[in-house]
């Protein structure tokens, strides 16, 4: 009886915190989950597929330290081999081009252009922040599960009005679709969450560009969270290497 | 047999009448269906290799059916206003949303490739999230920039600034008449309170314009030409059943035409449209025959069923032969390769079965069922020869009874005369040269000719691995050389877009030599929206896409025909290879080889800038550039100073190294300076050996690109002092630097027409060049229409020959009973070609009419003739008989047939216009050469005896 009591305490306390919690906490915990490892090492698989369902592929791994600070470093197919993009904040990217031994600065407004051919623009590949430019406006309930809706601030550049993002229990998005205006552009949608040590990832995750019918999957390996990643990588001598 | 029939049908009327009205009400519920299709492009022949070509490239590239709105800006001021661009930027978001819609390429959203402040910027023209771009100083410089740039001049903007283009690419399935519905609808909404206008244009407009303007000729004609009709009916017959019957015969005739098309499932296309003015002009003479016999025998006879059956025997065979001729004349169209002339040939055949059917068989029972109706007394033809009346017709006549050798050699002169002009004579299907010159979309492809390069477009495909650096390498020549040819431009590929990525990054128009450097430039525009008008997604494949200046028919043929040698002169198999890597002899061959390929590039390119004497100045520019070497390019101390200070700013802050320069007393250097440089660490100076390995590479390669650039600049300051009278654009001096850095390259490409290629060791491939698009199409479908004409011509001529061997058994008379016919013909296509007329898909009737109808004539005169001579038994008195009583029939005749043809020039296409006009004065003149040329003959030519033959 006593245990009942307990449990039942239990469930009317998390019942009312679950009530309680509002869109934006709810985005600021995905975000915080998100961004909760100090750094990353992941190897990673992107394949694009295409309407008629051909499917090419491209490998890489992605070095991450905080928010901001990500290299994604090509390592096949060959004519792309050693090619790596820096990114050290909201605007400022380079790139290393190992054929013509030459970093580039890339212009900060391609963010919302395809990353190499991918449905994911440089920004999605980039940054995990969404808070900067969207204010999440309302929250839904569905068992587990939360779905946020995040409309884009005024005067923020990114591409999609809306994104309605459904949030598991361990703050991870499942699934994002993105509008421009009402229409829908773009559905992200991530599986195999597993945890790593103390942190919970979705290991594939596919973005479908539902106009173009056209889709990326990103696949993720080899993953190690807090190595230790020291400033040097996020260099453009580090790109060089 | 006829008579026994009439007779059974005429019991059974009733139920005839019963049978033909349920007929129309099928009809009537049947041709609710039909639809109109006005595109001659899904008409044209599947099996041909240049259909079959264009339709597969069209499909894959979307590149047959884009729609071109063309925005203008007012007079004094171009686009580049943030209003305007706000507005354009609008207009391609809302059409991106059109269902059916695959892209949209506009000012705001085309790529853009440019170099900035250590870097590179691939991305939208205008970043429209950006609220700086949108500045008046910065769009003013936006203008600069885009107005000096030969991918957006004359493609996305014209050279003034005042237009600009949005180029929307519906989908190979989409409901194009849908789209273009919703282009408009929306232009008009988002344009409608500013100061901008449109225009919308491409092919998708121009068939939506031809299908609303056949639903309205169709519509406005068919009233007209019934009133005209009626009109001369009631001068004829001045009675109501003279009036309405042989309206209601043709207007059945039509409708059961229109049932059938719709039961074979045939939409209404441009040919068939005219079919309801044809057959109402054509087709009451059947039943203006009856009418006409039946109001003769009303006088004679008292009883319905004598009437009837007198006027079906006297006439059934003339109207027999008028149909069967006339139906011969349109059945020869059947051979015809374009489909919907087929379509025109096919239904007026039918049409003309209808109306033969309904007058021998139908009109004879409603004239059974209606009382007796006695028409004025009928002059008899004693009476009507001894008068004089009139001017025209007794003046033939004394002409032939006078002058008869005169007349056939007047003939003769004519049409020797004639003759030549036949070799002008040309076909064009471009539906856009069927509209009035101040109609709109007339105006809007005037727009595309004035300020974008033209409004045909045109491809040539290359075949091979896309990022091949062989494949791309000739891709990008062969692009430069279309852009070469006159009456071509735009010329643009995705090797352009490589070669503009490798000049931004590093100042060199060219495509890199190994595919490592492609695949990394490539990044740069992967999965950009903009590369799917030239590239699939199994990259084996690309087109270059380009225009024809002018939509002028002998430009395009201009164009073809260049293009076509082009690739037929192209070798079709290179190779790349390393010049070090073959012996001197070999070498200097190849070396040879390569240098005349590079002065056959410069000197497109010097084309391209409107350079002349272009031979000698490639030369001249090819010997000044290899004497160049890197001693003697010098440059002012300071600047290499200044540039070597910038570069190193990164080994600098990342290895802690810095540097001296070598003291110099002059100011200008050589660039050999760059390893006259010391390294310090500290306060000490470093040898270059001690320097770590990744350090040391990293100076190198500053060293390098630093005499990479000072080569470039003196390779342009060479370039400009060769072509400074010429003024070449910074966009020419690009492309020619580009070719001119080749002469430096070890790796070379070599053609299959290298003497000694296959004994070259590296490997061949194969890339053939197909040319194709809407230029060879139109050409096509006009060589294919040229010779339509000519073969339904001969054919119908042939039968119609043999028509005439059947029914006077004699080689002679079928043989000059031809001649005023083809007669009628030349003077017709002369005519054409004197005044510009082409053949198109509403003008090769024209032919088929007048041999239709225009031998009806002659069977007349013939038969005149033998009618006359039976009476009269004199060959002047017959001769006479002919032309004053026979001629009379044959003039009314005419000028009811020409008045129903002549209300054509009310219609919206001008090519239907033209038609009208042609057949209306044609018809006189086949009446003219029937009336005055047979009696002549048989004034002159003996063997012409036509006493004897019976028709």
């Amino acid at each position: 009886m006593k245990r009942l009591v307990v449990f039942c305490s239990i469930m009317i306390f998390s019942a009312f915190a679950l009530c309680a919690e509002t869109a934006d906490e709810v985005l600021k915990k995905v975000e915080s989950k998100q961004n909760e490892a100090k750094d990353a090492e992941i190897k990673v698989k992107i394949t694009t597929v295409e309407k008629d369902g051909s499917r090419k592929s491209k490998e890489g791994i992605i070095y991450q330290k905080g928010e901001d600070k990500r290299v994604f470093k090509f390592t096949s197919p060959a004519d792309i081999q050693g090619l790596a993009v820096l990114s050290t904040g909201k605007d400022t990217r380079f790139i290393y081009l190992p054929e013509f031994k030459k970093v580039r600065r890339i212009a900060g407004h391609v963010k919302n252009q395809s990353f190499g051919g991918t449905d994911f623009t440089n920004d999605e590949i980039s940054s995990t922040k969404y808070s900067d430019d969207y204010e999440a406006i309302e929250l839904k309930n569905t068992g587990e599960d939360r779905i946020i809706t995040l409309k884009k601030k005024a005067g923020s550049d990114r591409e999609y009005d809306k994104i309605i993002a459904e949030v598991n229990k361990d703050y991870i998005i499942k699934k994002a679709e993105m509008y421009k205006g009402d229409k829908l552009c773009k559905v992200l949608t991530v599986s195999n969450i597993n945890t790593h040590g103390k942190y919970v990832i979705g290991e594939k995750m596919e973005m479908k560009d539902v106009i173009k019918n056209h889709s990326t999957i990103m696949e993720m390996t080899a993953i190690e969270f807090d190595k230790g990643l020291l400033d040097d990588i996020f260099t453009e001598r580090f790109l060089k290497k | 047999m006829i008579i026994n029939a009439i007779k059974y049908l005429l019991k059974s009327r009733y139920i005839i009448f019963g049978l033909t009205i349920l007929l129309c009400a099928i009809s009537l519920f049947l041709i609710s269906d039909l639809r109109v299709e006005s595109d001659i492009l899904e008409y044209m022949p599947a099996e041909d290799e240049d259909v079959k070509f264009f339709k597969e490239i069209g499909n894959k590239y979307l590149s047959n059916y884009f729609i071109m709105v063309t925005i203008e800006a007012p007079e004094d001021m171009g686009v580049f206003k943030r209003e305007y661009i706000e507005k354009i930027d609008k207009l391609t978001t809302i059409y991106k949303e059109i269902e059916g819609v695959s892209s949209v390429i506009s000012l705001t959203n085309i790529m853009d490739i440019k170099k900035i402040e250590d870097g590179i910027d691939v991305a939208n023209l205008i970043d429209m999230g950006n609220e700086e771009e949108l500045t008046e100083d910065n769009l003013k410089r936006l203008s600069d920039y885009v107005l000096k740039n030969e991918r957006y001049v004359n493609n996305i903007v014209s050279a003034s600034g005042r237009y600009s283009q949005i180029v929307i690419r519906p989908l190979s399935n989409a409901n194009r008449e849908e789209v273009v519905k919703k282009v408009e609808e929306i232009s008009q909404n988002i344009l409608s309170n500013t100061s901008l206008k449109y225009y919308a244009g491409g092919w998708p407009v121009a068939i939506r314009d031809m299908n609303n303007a056949i639903t309205k000729d169709m519509s406005s004609l068919t009233p007209i030409v019934v009133i005209i009709s009626m009109f001369v009916l009631f001068l004829g017959f001045r009675t109501i059943r003279g009036v309405l019957l042989p309206i209601l015969v043709v207007m059945v005739a039509n409708l059961l035409t229109f049932a059938t098309m719709a039961l074979l499932k045939k939409p209404i296309t441009m040919g068939t449209s005219s079919v309801p003015v044809i057959l109402i002009s054509t087709g009451t003479a059947y039943a203006i025959h009856i009418i006409n016999q039946y109001y003769f025998h009303s006088n004679r006879y008292n009883d319905k069923g004598e009437i009837i059956f007198h006027s079906i025997s006297d006439k059934w065979k003339a109207v027999l032969l008028s149909a069967l001729t006339t139906m011969v004349g349109f059945a020869t169209l059947i051979t015809a390769t374009l489909n919907t002339v087929v379509d025109l040939g096919l239904f007026m055949t039918i049409g003309i079965f209808f109306a033969f059917i309904l007058a021998i068989f139908v009109l004879p029972m409603i004239l059974y069922s209606l009382p007796i109706r006695q028409t004025r007394k009928i002059v008899s033809e004693e009476e009507e020869l001894s008068h004089t009346r009139g001017f025209f017709l007794p003046h033939l006549e004394r002409l032939v009874l006078n002058h008869p050798k005169k007349i056939v050699i007047i003939f003769l002169v004519v049409a020797i005369l004639l003759i030549p002009f036949l070799f002008k004579l040309s076909a064009d299907v471009n539906p856009i040269n069927y509209f009035k010159e101040d109609s709109a979309i007339r105006k809007s492809e005037l727009l595309l000719v004035d300020h974008f390069g033209g409004a045909v477009p045109i491809y040539v495909l290359v075949k091979g691995e896309v990022k091949d650096p062989i494949v791309m390498y000739i891709t990008e020549y062969f692009e430069r050389k279309l852009e070469a040819q006159d009456t071509v431009s735009n010329a643009q590929s995705v090797a352009g877009i490589v070669a503009d990525l490798n000049y931004n990054l590093i100042g060199d128009y060219n495509i890199p030599d190994n595919a490592g450097k492609i695949g990394n430039l490539w990044f740069f525009v992967e999965g950009n929206e903009y590369l799917s008008q030239y590239i699939t997604t199994e990259m084996n494949e690309s087109v270059i896409l380009a225009r024809i200046e002018s939509m002028h028919r002998s430009k395009v043929v201009h164009a073809n025909n260049n293009i076509n040698s082009l690739i037929k002169l192209f070798p079709e198999r290179f190779k790349s290879i390393n010049l070090n890597d073959y012996e001197k002899d070999l070498k200097i061959r190849l070396q040879n080889y390569w240098e005349r390929h590079l002065k056959d590039r410069l000197s497109d390119e010097l084309k391209i800038a409107g350079i002349e004497r272009r031979n000698n100045v490639a030369d001249s520019l090819i010997s000044r550039i290899k004497k160049m070497n890197n001693d003697e390019i010098k440059i002012d101390c300071k600047i290499i100073s200044k540039e070597f200070e910038v570069r190193f700013n990164s080994i600098r802050s990342e290895y802690k190294i810095d540097y001296i320069l070598p003291e110099k007393s002059d100011e200008i250097c050589a660039l050999d300076i760059l390893n006259q440089i010391k390294f310090v660490s500290g306060k000490n100076i470093v040898d270059e050996n001690e320097i770590e390995p990744e350090i040391l590479r990293e100076i190198q390669e500053l060293k390098d690109s630093l005499v990479e650039y000072y080569k470039k600049i003196q390779i342009e300051t060479e370039i400009n002092n060769e072509l400074k009278i010429y003024k070449p654009s910074p966009s020419s001096i690009k492309h020619i630097s580009g070719i001119i850095e080749l002469i430096f390259r070890n790796i070379v490409i070599i053609g299959d027409d290298f003497e000694g290629f296959s004994e070259l060791k590296s490997e061949a491939r194969e890339i053939p060049l197909k040319y194709g698009g809407l230029g060879p199409v139109l050409t096509m479908l006009d060589d294919n229409l040229m010779k339509n004409q000519t073969q339904s011509i001969i054919l119908a001529l042939v039968l119609v020959f043999l028509l005439m061997l059947y029914l006077t058994r004699s080689l002679i008379i079928s043989t000059v009973s031809m001649i005023p016919i083809s007669f009628t013909l030349l003077v017709n296509f002369a005519g054409m070609a004197i005044f510009g007329v082409v053949i198109d898909d509403i003008t090769i009737m024209i032919a088929s009419i007048l041999i239709g109808v225009g031998i009806d004539y002659t069977i007349h005169a013939i038969t005149g003739m033998r009618l006359g001579y039976e009476k009269y038994k004199d060959d002047k008195k017959a001769i006479s008989f002919t032309i004053r009583i026979i001629g009379r029939a044959i003039f009314l005749n005419t000028t009811a047939v020409s008045l129903g043809f002549i209300s054509l020039i009310f219609g919206d296409f001008v090519p239907l216009r033209t038609a009208g006009v042609m057949i209306a004065v044609t018809m006189f003149v086949a009446a003219i050469s029937a009336v005055v040329l047979i009696p002549s003959f048989v004034m002159i030519y003996s063997k012409f005896n036509i006493k004897e033959v019976k028709l």
